[in-house]
């Protein structure tokens, strides 16, 4: 066991910050961390290759918080924030909290803008920009396609774009190559 | 026409777009600035600050490991393991009477004092029985299999920790003096706690059947 908690210490973090991200939620940034961390301690002997060890650990954790983001009792928590906007979709249309909480405080970081995103606009905004998955990578985990993670990552940063110069006060001053 | 924000992503990311595209960005100046603003956001989410997991995280992780897995989906232990389930969660109901009811497991134990009833005071020796009644219950519970929230592991243990300090109260009421009201006043705690561990280890085993 006492291997198991030092590989612990490493990864900790990391999954931890994911979940975070992805969930906005330290309540279930702490289940994911306990049952990505139990499902290593389970399966790491199957693993042939150590150097295959970070991205599989990073696929365990990214699949559990998809697992909530789908769950009924997450859409539910979601649907009570303000501006929500879950539909027949269901999960993947997620809600955007944004534009109560810019009238409630103004100005706006980046984490923060983020935040306010819908859980799928965030996720694909997260794993691919920051954790490094291939659109093809993220459509494959969320059950759908290429272009839907692609489509979700440019409406994401659109809305990330907007959001901060909003913030900035100097929304005009910001170039807007898409309305030319 | 400038390029679509989908497009400068691609340019950004290296997945060179139509050849047009990427001519134009080259000589369009808003277009190149949003390329480079585009890189900076990416550059500032790389940037933010790790998050940790609090302390003692790893301790509910290593009991929660030692948990066997289920050997099959669903397992002819385990229906009957439901049924009996159920009929003690039935029993349980009718002794405990109309005032039992959901303990919500996402918010903190409700002060002893909102919990217990504002009736006529009941005897030490009744809340004695009943405490006596509320152990039996539990031990006749079927084990949980299977992994534990963290947050209801967390609940669980507070639940057993007060417990356990109204028991050491009791045990020591001569030393410290109690009256007798401030003893029945334990008891009664003792019963509330007792009641609510329960529920939530009987929630847990219903909840991990399904």
């Amino acid at each position: 066991m006492k291997a198991h908690e030092i590989l612990y210490r490493v990864y900790a973090t990391p999954v931890y910050s994911l979940a975070s991200r992805m969930l906005q939620s330290a309540a279930l940034a702490d289940e994911v961390l306990q049952e990505t961390a139990i499902e290593v301690i389970r399966k790491l002997e199957s693993l042939r290759e150590p150097d295959a060890f970070p991205g599989w650990i990073k696929r365990v954790a990214v699949n559990k918080c998809l697992a909530y983001l789908r769950s009924a009792w997450h859409r539910k928590s979601s649907a009570t924030a303000p501006d929500a906007e879950i539909g027949d979709g269901g999960w993947l249309e997620g809600s955007d909290h944004g534009a109560a909480t810019e009238r409630l405080h103004g100005a706006m970081d980046l984490a923060t803008a983020l935040a306010l995103l819908s859980p799928v606009a965030r996720s694909v905004v997260w794993l691919h920009d920051v954790e490094g998955l291939t659109h093809a990578e993220i459509g494959r985990m969320m059950g759908k396609t290429t272009s839907f993670s692609k489509s979700q990552l440019s409406r994401a940063h659109e809305r990330l774009r907007d959001r901060l110069a909003k913030s900035d006060g100097d929304k005009s001053c910001m170039p807007q190559p898409n309305s030319c | 026409m400038h390029a679509t924000t989908e497009q400068l992503l691609s340019l950004r990311d290296g997945d060179a777009p139509a050849p047009a595209v990427e001519a134009h960005v080259q000589s369009c100046e808003p277009c190149r600035q949003e390329l480079a603003r585009l890189a900076g956001i990416r550059d500032q989410l790389r940037a933010l600050p790790p998050i940790s997991p609090r302390q003692g995280l790893w301790q509910s992780v290593a009991v929660a490991s030692l948990s066997p897995k289920p050997a099959t989906p669903f397992p002819w232990l385990s229906a009957i393991a439901i049924a009996a389930s159920f009929v003690l969660g039935l029993a349980l109901i009718q002794r405990l009477g109309p005032g039992f009811s959901a303990v919500d497991q996402s918010e903190p134990e409700v002060p002893i004092a909102e919990v217990v009833p504002s009736v006529e005071p009941v005897a030490v020796g009744d809340l004695q029985q009943r405490s006596r009644q509320l152990e039996a219950l539990r031990r006749a519970m079927p084990q949980r299999q299977g992994v534990i929230r963290a947050s209801t592991a967390r609940t669980i243990a507070d639940l057993q920790d007060r417990v356990a300090l109204v028991d050491m109260r009791l045990n020591a009421a001569m030393e410290l003096g109690l009256t007798p009201t401030q003893q029945q006043a334990l008891w009664q705690e003792r019963v509330i706690l007792m009641r609510s561990l329960l529920q939530l280890e009987y929630a847990q085993i219903q909840s991990t059947r399904y």
